[in-house]
C-alpha cells in the first residue's frame, strides 16, 4: 500500500504536459540552479498539486470509513449523506458574490452548514442510523435543487466555473487553505487512528455498541463532526470530487480486512494515491485540455471496483 | 440472590408506551426466558433490562443498584447482551469480533493484552471456534455465526448474559446445540441467563422460569409447569392449544391446533 502511493506521487509528480523524469527530478532537487524552469513547474505546479490531490483524496476516503462505520452501512458517505449537498449550495453562493475565496469558503460553511442540521434534527428527535441516512439523502436533493436553480440563473462565464466546481478540480485550490489544511486533516485522521476500537464497535450496531460501553447517541455526532470537517476542508479544495469516499474504504477492506486499525491508515494511503493517479490521468489524457478529475475518478473508479467486485463476489457480500 | 430487579417498570419508544408496570426479579443463576405474543413487548422489556432503552418510569435494580446510576462501562463489565440482529456488513474476522468485546476492560487507545488473547482463546475452545478464528463472519453459516456472537458475549465475561431471540433463525440441531452450549456454560460458571424465546417449547426445556408477556403487561411469573397452562396459554396467544409433559424431560410441550382439527379439541 506505501509502495503503491509512492509509484501514484512519483508518477503524479513526472507526468504532465512537460513530463519530468525521476531522475530530473532528483536534478531540480540537487542543483535547482542549473533547471530553473523546470524547478518552477515543479516546485510551483506540481508538488502542490500532487499534495492537495492526496490530500482531499485520503480525506474523502477517511470521512467515508467513518460514516460507513458509524451508520452501519455500506453507502454511507459524505454525498449520500448531505454534506457535498450542503457544499454545493455553499459554491453556487459563493459564485454569485464573486469574490477571491469565496467559493472554498462558501463551500466550507455548506458542508459545515449540512452536518449542523443532521445535529440538530438528531437533538430535537432520537434518529436511528437508518433514518439519519435517509435524512442525508433528502438534504441532499433539497440542498442540490437550490444549487442547480442558482446555477441556472448564472451568466455564460460563470456558469463554466460553477460547473469547475461540481465536477472536482484539484487546479483551482487556494494556497491558504492548501497550507492550512494539514493542521485540521492529521489531527482528524489521528483522532480516527487513535479511537480505531470506537469504529469497530459502531459499526456492529448501535445496540452492540450501547452494551459494550458506548453511548451510541452521544459519540456518533461527534464523529458526524469530524467527518464532516474533514469533508468540509476537502471541498473547499477541490470542489465535488465524488466516488472516492464510497470506492476506497470498499477496496481497503477487500485488501486489508474490516478492522479500523488496518483501515484508517490503509484509506488514507489508497485514497490520496488514488486521486493522485486520477488527476494526473485527467491532466494528460486530453492535453492540452484538463478534464475535472471526478470524470476520472468516476469513470476509472467504477470500473476498477466492478473489477474487484466480480472477482470477491461468493466469497463476501455487501 | 436476586441479581436483577424489575419495579413497576414502563418502557417505551418516544411517547409510545409499550410495557406497562412489569415486576419481576431473577436470581442469580437463574434460566429466564421471556414469552408472550408479538408485539407483547418482550424486546423492549429485554432492551429496557439491558439498558439500551431509557425507563419511562420504574425502576431496575442490578445487584440491588438502579441502572441508571452505573455507566454504561461499569454495566458492560455484568451484562452482555445478544441482539436479535446480527447482521455483520463488514468483513470482520471471528477474532476481531471477539477481541472488540473486550472493550470494556481496556483503556481506549490500548492495544489487546496478553490477557484478553488467553480469554478469548478459553471462550473460542469451549465454543469450538478456533478453526473459524481467522475466517472473516461472511465465510460462516447462520449456525456458526450465533454461535461467534454468543462467543462475544462470553468474551465480556458477564454475570448476566441477555438473548434477543438466539434462536429465530436456526434450524432444529443448531437450536438445541446453541442452548446446550449455553446451558453448559451456565452450569461451569455462574451466569444469570436473561432471554426473549419465541418457542414455549424450547423455553420451556431449557427455562426454570418463563415470564409472560401479554400487551406489555406481565400476564404471569414462575416455572414452566405454572406458566404452560393451557387456559392461560389460550387466553394470551388466542388460539386453542394443548399441553402435554415432554415424554423424557417431563417439562411441558406445547402443541398448536389448526382449524380443522379445532371442532375435536372441545372435548
Amino acid at each position: 500500500m506505501l509502495l503503491f502511493s509512492i509509484a501514484a506521487i512519483t508518477a503524479g509528480l513526472s507526468l504532465g504536459t512537460e513530463i519530468l523524469s525521476p531522475l530530473k527530478i532528483y536534478r531540480i532537487i540537487t542543483e535547482p540552479e542549473t533547471y530553473q524552469f523546470e524547478k518552477t513547474i515543479f516546485f510551483q505546479l506540481r508538488v502542490p498539486r500532487v499534495w492537495c490531490g492526496f490530500l482531499v483524496g485520503s480525506g474523502l476516503s477517511v470521512s467515508g470509513l467513518i460514516l460507513q462505520a458509524i451508520l452501519k452501512n455500506a453507502l454511507a458517505e459524505s454525498y449520500t449523506i448531505g454534506i457535498s449537498g450542503g457544499a454545493s449550495l455553499g459554491i453556487a453562493i459563493g459564485i454569485i458574490t464573486g469574490r477571491m475565496l469565496a467559493i472554498p469558503v462558501f463551500a466550507f460553511i455548506g458542508s459545515m452548514f449540512s452536518i449542523f442540521l443532521l445535529l440538530f434534527a438528531g437533538s430535537i428527535r432520537k434518529l436511528s442510523s437508518g433514518t439519519l441516512l435517509l435524512f442525508g439523502i433528502m438534504l441532499n436533493f433539497i440542498f442540490s435543487s437550490f444549487s442547480l436553480l442558482t446555477i441556472t440563473l448564472l451568466q455564460k462565464e460563470r456558469f463554466m466555473e460553477a460547473v469547475i466546481w461540481f465536477m472536482g478540480n484539484l487546479g483551482s485550490y487556494y494556497s491558504v487553505i492548501l497550507n492550512s489544511a494539514p493542521l485540521f486533516l492529521f489531527p482528524a485522521y489521528f483522532f480516527a487512528y487513535l479511537y480505531w476500537k470506537e469504529l469497530n464497535i459502531f459499526s456492529l450496531g448501535e445496540e452492540k455498541a450501547a452494551t459494550l460501553g458506548i453511548s451510541p447517541d452521544k459519540k456518533r455526532y461527534i464523529w458526524l463532526g469530524i467527518a464532516g470537517l474533514i469533508t468540509g476542508y476537502c471541498v473547499s479544495l477541490a470542489g465535488l470530487v465524488g466516488f472516492v469516499g464510497l470506492v476506497i474504504p470498499h477496496t481497503v477492506r477487500i485488501l486489508v480486512g474490516a478492522d479500523h486499525r488496518r483501515t484508517i491508515p490503509a484509506s488514507i494511503l489508497a485514497g490520496g494515491a488514488f486521486l493522485v493517479i486520477a488527476d494526473t490521468i485527467a491532466r494528460i489524457i486530453v492535453q492540452p485540455i484538463e478534464i475535472p478529475v471526478g470524470v476520472v475518478s468516476g469513470f476509472f473508479g467504477g470500473i476498477f471496483f466492478v473489477l474487484i467486485l466480480m472477482k470477491t463476489t461468493g466469497k463476501q457480500k455487501w | 440472590m436476586v441479581i436483577l430487579e424489575f419495579k413497576n417498570v414502563c418502557a417505551g419508544y418516544g411517547t409510545y408506551e409499550i410495557l406497562h408496570n412489569v415486576d419481576f426479579c431473577m436470581n442469580k443463576g437463574d434460566f429466564v426466558g421471556i414469552i408472550g405474543p408479538n408485539g407483547s413487548g418482550k424486546s423492549t422489556l429485554l432492551k429496557a433490562a439491558a439498558k439500551i432503552l431509557k425507563v419511562v418510569s420504574g425502576r431496575i435494580l442490578l445487584k440491588d443498584i438502579d441502572i441508571n446510576k452505573i455507566s454504561l462501562q461499569k454495566f458492560a463489565r455484568t451484562v452482555a447482551f445478544l441482539p436479535s440482529d446480527i447482521e455483520i456488513t463488514y468483513p470482520y474476522t471471528v477474532k476481531e469480533l471477539l477481541l472488540v468485546a473486550r472493550y470494556p476492560f481496556a483503556p481506549t487507545f490500548s492495544n489487546p493484552s496478553k490477557k484478553d488473547f488467553e480469554i478469548i482463546t478459553s471462550v473460542a475452545k469451549q465454543m469450538d471456534l478456533i478453526p473459524f478464528m481467522e475466517r472473516t463472519i461472511f465465510q460462516m453459516s447462520e449456525g456458526e455465526k450465533q454461535r461467534v456472537m454468543l462467543a462475544q458475549c462470553l468474551v465480556q465475561e458477564p454475570e448476566i448474559i441477555m438473548l434477543d431471540e438466539p434462536t429465530a433463525h436456526l434450524d432444529i440441531g443448531f437450536q438445541f446445540s446453541f442452548l446446550d452450549l449455553l446451558k453448559t456454560y451456565q452450569k461451569n460458571s455462574s451466569l444469570s441467563i436473561l432471554a426473549v424465546l419465541h418457542d414455549l417449547n424450547l423455553a420451556a426445556q431449557y427455562c426454570n422460569k418463563l415470564i409472560l408477556l401479554d400487551k406489555g403487561c406481565v400476564s404471569i411469573s414462575g416455572t414452566p409447569h405454572e406458566v404452560l397452562n393451557y387456559q392461560i396459554l389460550e387466553k394470551v396467544y388466542q388460539t386453542n392449544v394443548l399441553v402435554y409433559p415432554h415424554p423424557i424431560s417431563g417439562k411441558p410441550y406445547v402443541f398448536g391446533v389448526p382449524e380443522e382439527w379445532k371442532n375435536l379439541t372441545e372435548k
